[in-house]
């Protein structure tokens, strides 16, 4: 089933193009990497998609209807991110910044159940966090606070998971492992991150889209589009290839 | 201590201090005193109690909770742990209107019309001027709201420096607060309950806003209403607590850090919980402005800062 489409999508941000006519169709399932250069739009990308920002021109459709028919709160249920920064001000435990997630399932008047509770709990167990749930969240780690962020996520359990850099601050045990654990959670849905590691991307995800940074595009079966040329293309350095067995390593030459 | 018991405590605090507002001034009454003036209506103890002290200290419990409220709400919406009324040049502007109306020699209700629309004054050119390519940042408005007061600092010196002597004395008075010359009247009363209902309504939407407006968007906040609504609520309270009392400071920062300290950061017991602690507060700060030099009276904003800083304080530096 179609989750995300993209229909002629052009998006700028200052004077940089983003995509110009995007043309994209992204299904339960699949897992998709978006590749790019420092300030190639990938966040813009992840916003616009999002329902953050406008798009210049063209139709993103989630699952069968256009975005901009979706309330915001609906939408919640469908579309998670997680996003580059947090920016919390004010003290609040690792449980209380899980919970959040359960917000777009409440009306004005409801206050988290106990289930609410327990499923903020199940995804903290996950992100092995749940002996810091009563922890302040500024009293933890870059990558703990991190995870309490995808914890977070994984409780609002969305149909869409759009992930800007969920790498960042992890050890590459907690990479793996997260990326292990999303992968699990969202198998049936849709999976959209943007990173900066081609091997790990490599080897989680299906699919991918490579932003050039003058608007064009490559987009398709991760086999096909991440290859050594369209990475010197998209870099615009030398790469190498390393193959052994069935995995495959691209690194600068 | 969990949040029931804290709540029964705020509760009792605030009990007290409408006791204590009420037996204390010029003649001391018993509790004896206060239970019978219910049933002897001829009595000076009643006249006393339902004619003066009741409704200054009800007129000070509605100020102290929307100074608290509209502090807890701006400072929710701009992510901003210093955000109040007073950093953001509202007070400022209220207090120049005011100072003008004194200068003038006009009467008390042109006076407080004078302040209100210094503070409404002062609200919109923070927003007209923070907002510009249709979003603005909470550091921009902020700053803004900074430069602002200073420009607003520089009016209220010069209203100072060039007015009679006596005008000066009761332009001081009006600066640090003063709520002697204002009576209860009775639209304030539900202003600040219906205030305080839309807050507690949109208190999870203020949960997921002190964490980025993004991050609230993408939980499902629609930001931009939530944001309006409670930016013109929060400026009301602001303009009409200041017309009615003067500018008393520190209140809209001291009672909701307070409360963060000890409750946490949940905007569904910050909101009622602000208002009756701000309002406790500035009940308990009038009523020793009253007393302690009597029967000289002192501006109601000394005390609150003298009983404030030492309890804020302690709680931002006690052991946890």
């Amino acid at each position: 089933m179609t989750q995300l489409h993209c229909k002629h999508l052009d998006i700028t941000i200052g004077k940089t193009s983003v995509c110009r006519d995007l043309n994209v169709q992204m299904n339960a399932g699949e897992s998709w990497v978006v590749l790019g250069k420092n300030g190639s739009g990938k966040t813009t990308l992840i916003h616009t998609l999002a329902g953050l920002r406008q798009a210049d021109t063209g139709e993103i459709i989630i699952q069968d209807q256009l975005l901009p028919n979706y309330s915001r709160q609906l939408l919640a249920q469908k579309i998670g991110v997680l996003f580059q920064n947090d920016e919390e001000s004010f003290p609040s435990t690792v449980l209380e910044s899980t919970l959040i997630g359960r917000h777009p399932y409440l009306n004005w008047m409801q206050w988290e159940s106990k289930n609410d509770v327990i499923l903020a709990e199940y995804s903290l167990e996950q992100m092995g966090l749940l002996p810091l749930k009563k922890r302040d969240i500024h009293t933890l780690s870059g990558g703990e606070r991190r995870r309490t962020r995808i914890a977070c996520l994984l409780t609002q359990n969305p149909d869409i998971a759009l992930l800007d850099e969920p790498n960042n601050h992890l050890d590459i045990q907690h990479q793996i492992e997260t990326l292990t654990i999303l992968k699990q959670q969202f198998k049936n849905k849709l999976l959209f991150m943007s990173a900066h590691d081609v091997n790990l991307a490599n080897r989680f995800c299906t699919h991918a889209l490579l932003l050039l940074g003058n608007g064009e595009y490559i987009c398709g079966e991760i086999k096909d589009v991440v290859t050594t040329e369209n990475l010197e293309q998209l870099y615009g350095i030398n790469i190498n290839k390393f193959s052994q067995g069935n995995q495959t390593l691209f690194f600068p030459a | 201590m969990n949040k029931l018991h804290i709540s029964l405590v705020l509760l009792a605090l605030c009990l007290c201090s409408f006791v204590l507002a009420i037996s204390m001034g010029s003649t001391t009454l018993s509790l004896n005193d206060i239970l019978s003036s219910f049933t002897h209506h001829q009595d000076t103890p009643h006249t006393l109690i339902f004619e003066l002290r009741l409704p200054r200290a009800g007129l000070a419990f509605l100020c102290g909770g929307m100074l608290a409220l509209a502090g807890l709400l701006m400072q929710a919406l701009l992510r901003n742990p210093l955000a109040d009324p007073y950093i953001l040049g509202i007070s400022g502007g209220a207090a120049s209107g005011a100072l003008l109306a004194i200068m003038l020699g006009l009467g008390t209700i042109l006076i407080q019309l004078s302040a209100f629309g210094g503070a409404l004054l002062s609200i919109m050119l923070v927003f007209a001027l923070a907002h510009s390519n249709s979003s603005w940042t909470s550091n921009r408005l902020l700053l803004t709201g900074v430069v602002l007061a200073a420009g607003w600092n520089a009016i209220i010196s010069f209203l100072l420096t060039t007015s009679s002597n006596q005008q000066v004395h009761g332009m001081l008075f009006w600066l640090m607060g003063d709520l002697s010359y204002n009576q209860l009247s009775f639209w304030e009363i539900p202003l600040l309950i219906s205030i305080m209902i839309i807050s507690f309504i949109f208190s999870r939407h203020l949960n997921l806003m002190s964490r980025g407006e993004l991050q609230a968007a993408a939980l499902g906040v629609n930001t931009r209403t939530v944001r309006l609504i409670l930016f013109s609520t929060s400026s009301l309270l602001t303009a009409v607590a200041i017309s009615l009392a003067g500018s008393i400071g520190f209140i809209g920062l001291m009672a909701p850090h307070m409360l963060r300290l000890v409750i946490g950061s949940d905007h569904r017991l910050l909101v009622p919980a602000t208002v009756i602690l701000g309002g406790t507060l500035l009940i308990l700060a009038d009523t020793l402005a009253r007393t302690v030099l009597a029967p000289t009276q002192l501006p109601v904003g000394i005390l609150t800062a003298i009983l404030g800083v030492p309890t804020f304080l302690y709680l931002l530096y006690r052991k946890p």
